[in-house]
């Protein structure tokens, strides 16, 4: 019994230690993380500018590859783009949309697209004997979006500023800041995949068929998965009602 | 003993009036009930509103006529107010009756007198007519008699035009019957020698031109002169083919075509004049492509149920209001649940139109923009409510409704509400800038959801702000910018977009005015920072270059490069 005692104790004192030091080596570990995170998300100012370079660094330079950071960015992206639709000045802004928002929808609008990019074409650039990993895609595609997030926050305090006879200048924004960050989707990816243009072309619409394809059948296992659910669940209510008899 | 009696008395009393009131509260559902009138809100959502019209008068066969019953046969197929009379067809008698203000039978016309042509033969000719219209027409076809007439029009002068619509003819009469003229066998080249003359609702333009909508006829308005000359055609409704089905036509065989429903224009249902010569043409069937597109709140002139045509059948009528003027922006689900535009009328002096939706049972009064000022009516048996409503007509504060289900013409008449919003949309249209913010209040008082009223006094404000110079202030001690931020608050309110944008020009502006040193100094600042910090910069990367990973350097060893430290951008 003593020992037992004695025994169960020492394991909760050493689980507690463990869990201590774990901390302790996780948290500097966290900091030095998040620190190294921030740094590298500011690359992508560099990049804005010479994409070329900068992708092919981004990619192969172990001192400036950080997938984290373009989680990071894309997450600001999803983040901007709901600011964006709800912080709108009056005169750009849909009011009923604005009262009926699905917050977690808007944010998957922003990101699953990219995610979907990044999948479709690692499926794709493997069979066409491109250089990127997976995870390579996603960063890049990750970073690209940065220009949709500048031009969300500069379209937020335009909208507040002009007039409707002025409204070409801020759809002038807002698809400069698309135009700029699809053409750096697609920048990224042939730089990557060491692609010609051309075949970097081919890549893309393709990779525009695989989304749709990866979307069509996720939507189909979510039905089914839906449907088997259903039934285990009906089973479930049946036995309870049988148990209740 | 007696005191605590009556005590308890009293209490057990309050108790069950609590009770029966809870629960005879909760049986009286306002399903189907006339007086719970709405209106729409800005989000084109209903909500409720005050009552538009009441009912005042309700006339049924027995008061035109006593010796009849309530059961009579009676089916009052169109109306016609002018000249202080009320003309009713009967459709169904072969009759008009004509009423007095009072509401009082005047007079009946139920027979024709005067030099009267014969009828056209092409109906008496064929001898198999008799399944259809022929049966009618053998007891009945007789020149000196109606013979199911649809449509009727009296103009200032008070001549009785009347479509004779089974006799295949139009019939211009007074009120005793005696026949001025008489309008058939129209000679028409286009639709050839054969084609039956069935005329139904009709009116006569300020050129004493005859605008004639004929059964059977999909070409649009038949325009006869007063001569009794064909004239033309006009504002045909336009054919919408999608372009799945404009493909699929080109790949159909003959057969299949043949099988197609063949793709044609919808007739008219109705039709009104103003007194400046335009035509409103109505449609009640609608197509498939238009009944998508209204559903979707589309202003698309395309698949609008009403037009304004003018003299060359182009489509004038402003669509400003939150949708095309098809009555109910929200229609009941289901399958053929799309507004059935029987009737329309026309306010002249304002441009104010009520339609009249049969589906419904309701009219929509609409303003010159095309917005929707307020509505009345209802299906059902009680007063105000209809079953199958079909023409309406309008004088002034009054709204007169024939309705061939119940067998009634019902009168209606506006309430204040009504007078406030059509007083403060003349001011409003007068450009009575300062009177009209007064009546708009009025009317917010009533109902305010009435976005209407919101846009109004925004306007009004605005035109207020504009009139205003510089620093001058108006009698209440307001500025122009004062207004203005008034307007704009008006302008949110009611989803003005437009003029909003107008408003928020002019008040930025004026603070673009107050702080442009400020601004312009700051840009200065910014841009001198800029240089001054891109030359220390510039001074400070050539003390030391950076190793940077380039593509033209691609030979260059990674792993030593990770290697260093403190090596990090």
């Amino acid at each position: 019994m003593e020992k037992a005692e004695k025994k169960s104790g020492v394991t909760f004192a050493k689980i507690l230690a463990d869990l201590g030091n774990g901390l302790k080596g996780f948290l500097p570990k966290l900091w030095q993380g998040t620190k190294t995170t921030v740094k590298r998300m500011g690359y992508v100012f560099y990049i804005l500018f010479h994409p070329f370079d900068g992708f092919f660094d981004l990619k192969n330079d172990p001192k400036r590859r950080s997938v984290s950071a373009g989680v990071v960015w894309l997450v600001l992206f999803a983040l901007s783009s709901l600011l964006r639709y709800q912080t709108m000045g009056y005169l750009f802004a849909d009011r009923a949309g604005q009262l009926n928002l699905n917050i977690p929808v808007h944010l998957m609008t922003a990101v699953l697209p990219i995610i979907l990019w990044s999948i479709s074409n690692w499926c794709f650039s493997s069979l066409m004997d491109g250089d990127g990993k997976l995870s390579d895609v996603f960063m890049a595609s990750c970073f690209a979006t940065v220009p949709m997030t500048i031009c969300n926050l500069i379209q937020i305090p335009l909208s507040h500023f002009l007039s409707s006879t002025e409204a070409s200048t801020f759809t002038f924004i807002g698809s400069l800041g698309v135009v700029w960050a699809y053409g750096y989707i697609f920048l990224g990816m042939i730089i990557i995949h060491q692609y010609s243009v051309a075949k970097g072309i081919g890549t893309a619409v393709l990779t525009i068929v695989g989304m749709a394809v990866i979307a069509f059948v996720a939507i189909l296992v979510f039905f089914l998965l839906q449907q088997v659910s259903g039934f285990f669940m009906e089973i479930g209510t049946e036995i309870i009602f049988r148990l209740n008899e | 003993m007696k005191q605590s009696f009556i005590k308890t008395l009293a209490v057990s009393a309050l108790a069950l009036s609590l009770i029966l009131g809870t629960v005879l509260s909760s049986f009286a559902l306002p399903i189907n009930n006339v007086n719970d009138s709405y209106f729409y809100d800005v989000n084109g959502n209903d909500a409720s509103a005050p009552l538009a019209f009441t009912v005042e008068r309700v006339i049924n066969i027995v008061d035109i006529d006593p010796t009849k019953t309530l059961t009579s046969a009676f089916t009052p197929s169109d109306i016609c107010y002018a000249n202080g009379y009320l003309y009713i067809l009967d459709s169904l008698n072969n009759r008009v009756y004509i009423l007095d203000e009072q509401y009082q039978p005047v007079k009946t016309i139920s027979g024709l007198i005067g030099d009267i042509p014969d009828l056209p033969k092409t109906q008496a000719d064929i001898p198999e007519g008799e399944e259809g219209s022929g049966s009618a027409g053998n007891t009945q076809s007789n020149k000196y008699s109606l013979n199911k007439p649809k449509g009727i029009y009296v103009t200032a002068d008070g001549s009785i035009y009347i479509s004779d619509t089974s006799n295949q003819r139009i019939v211009v009469c007074n009120m005793d019957g005696i026949v001025s003229r008489v309008y058939q066998e129209i000679k028409c080249s286009v639709l050839g020698p054969k084609y039956t003359f069935n005329p139904t609702r009709l009116v006569i333009d300020n050129t004493g031109d005859l605008q004639v909508i004929c059964e059977g006829i999909n070409r649009g308005i038949m325009q006869i002169t007063s001569d009794g000359e064909f004239r033309a055609f006009f504002g045909a409704p336009d054919v919408v083919i999608s372009l799945w089905e404009r493909v699929w036509r080109n790949f159909a065989t003959e057969e299949q075509l043949a099988q197609m429903i063949a793709v044609t224009p919808t007739e008219y249902s109705s039709l009104a004049v103003d007194s400046r010569g335009f035509i409103y043409p109505t449609i009640a069937a609608l197509d498939e492509a238009a009944v998508q597109a209204l559903k979707n709140l589309s202003i698309s002139a395309t698949y609008a149920p009403v037009k304004k045509l003018s003299a060359d059948g182009t489509d004038m009528l402003r669509r400003k209001g939150l949708s095309s003027p098809m009555g109910d922006l929200n229609w009941a689900p289901g399958k053929d649940t799309y507004p059935t535009i029987v009737d329309i009328a026309v306010d002249n002096e304002s441009g104010r139109y009520t339609i009249l939706d049969s589906r419904t049972g309701r009219f929509f009064t609409y303003d010159a923009d095309g917005n929707m000022l307020y509505l009345c009516g209802g299906l059902g048996m009680a007063q105000g409510a209809f079953q199958t409503a079909s023409a309406l007509d309008i004088n002034g504060d009054y709204v007169y409704v024939a309705d061939t289900g119940s067998k009634t013409v019902t009168v209606l008449r506006a309430t204040d509400y009504v007078h406030a919003i059509n007083e403060a949309a003349e001011a409003t249209s007068n450009g009575l800038w300062t009177e009209s913010i007064g009546l708009w209040e009025e009317v917010l008082s009533y109902n305010s959801n009435m976005y209407i009223a919101n846009i109004g006094l925004g306007k009004a404000e605005m035109r207020l702000a504009m009139a205003l110079i510089d620093d001058q202030t108006d009698e209440n001690g307001l500025n122009a910018l004062d207004h203005y931020a008034k307007a704009i608050v008006y302008f949110d309110r009611a989803s003005e977009k437009t003029n909003y944008s107008v408003a928020f020009t002019a008040l930025r502006t004026n603070e673009l005015e107050k702080y442009f040193g400020l601004i312009f100094g700051a840009i200065g600042v910014l841009i001198v920072g800029y240089f001054v910090l891109s030359i220390v910069r510039k001074q400070q990367k050539k003390k030391k270059m950076k190793p940077v990973f380039r593509p033209s350097d691609r030979e260059a060893p990674v792993i030593n490069r990770a290697k260093k430290k403190g090596d990090e951008e």
